[in-house]
């Protein structure tokens, strides 16, 4: 591993973070804990006349888990600048995600070092061979302390 | 609401909303979401946790209770959330566009919105999109 800027370089992966089924109790706990109670997520008749085909899951359930993503990557002393995304596709109950990133660029200045990535999920789909299908699709930036790459450094 | 209705409360402001960052809500939050908790050393907030604070009601914007699609959203933070700040936030309708998509006509809201510290200083910043479906019979 190159030890300069703490092993992180454009092309090293994020992840991936294999999830369990979205079930509809992920959905109402979401609801609840966030105070989002659009009733797209929650209702079937509502959410069919949103012109969707039945309950989604939040958007931002979803990108809480790319957030998790950038939590394992940045670790705890790690601090995040930026985190956008788009979002592409909807989940629903029993969907399985699967969160992943890359880094595209690194800097360092003032001893910290600047990582910056794209992320997204995916839907696996099931019985269609190994398809996925595009749901959340992002950027982020995470600052790594100086700190944190010498004692990760050290440890190697 | 007509778009025209939308269109010239482009740049208008909420009040300011005072908004407690309690660490049970973050604990609560995280264990809702499936997250790992703690949160950062020293102890902060979930990465989206602010998206669940109150950025009070922009007047005159009537948003329906139920259908709104989340297309966009985007963090900008100018430091990580501290245990028990109190966080002034508002948001303004920063854009409004009409787009014709495959389910029919929509209208795409953008909303800026940030959280300020007690001294004023900026805390987070958030860009959320708004997608509106438009049906016949819609007023």
């Amino acid at each position: 591993m190159n030890r300069s800027q703490g092993g992180w370089r454009p092309g090293v992966p994020l992840g991936p973070l294999a999830l369990p089924p979205v079930s509809r109790a992920h959905i109402a706990a979401y609801a609840k804990a966030a105070g989002d109670r659009n009733p797209i997520h929650l209702d079937e008749e509502a959410a069919r006349a949103a012109g969707l085909d039945g309950v989604v899951v939040h958007g931002m359930w979803t990108m809480a888990q790319l957030g998790r993503l950038l939590m394992e990557a940045a670790g705890p002393h790690g601090r995040l600048r930026q985190f956008a995304v788009r979002f592409v596709d909807v989940v629903r109950p029993g969907d399985t995600l699967v969160c992943t990133g890359v880094v595209t660029d690194v800097q360092t200045s003032s001893g910290e070092v600047c990582v910056a990535c794209d992320l997204w999920a995916d839907v696996a789909a099931l019985g269609s061979g190994p398809r996925t299908r595009r749901v959340v699709q992002g950027q982020a930036e995470f600052v790594v302390p100086d700190l944190q790459v010498r004692v990760i450094s050290g440890m190697n | 609401m007509q778009l025209e209705d939308l269109r010239a409360l482009v740049g208008r402001w909420s009040e300011p909303v005072w908004n407690e960052a309690q660490p049970e809500a973050w604990q609560r939050f995280a264990e809702a979401a499936c997250l790992p908790w703690p949160c950062g050393q020293p102890l902060t907030a979930p990465p989206t946790w602010s998206r669940t604070l109150d950025y009070g009601r922009i007047p005159g914007l009537d948003l329906p209770a139920s259908g709104l699609l989340h297309g966009e959203q985007a963090f900008f933070y100018e430091r990580p959330i501290r245990p028990g700040e109190r966080l002034a936030c508002r948001s303004q309708l920063a854009e409004v566009m009409e787009k014709t998509g495959r389910q029919g006509p929509m209208w795409l809201l953008t909303l800026h919105c940030e959280a300020r510290d007690e001294a004023g200083q900026l805390v987070v910043q958030e860009r959320v999109t708004l997608i509106w479906r438009r049906r016949e019979g819609d007023v």
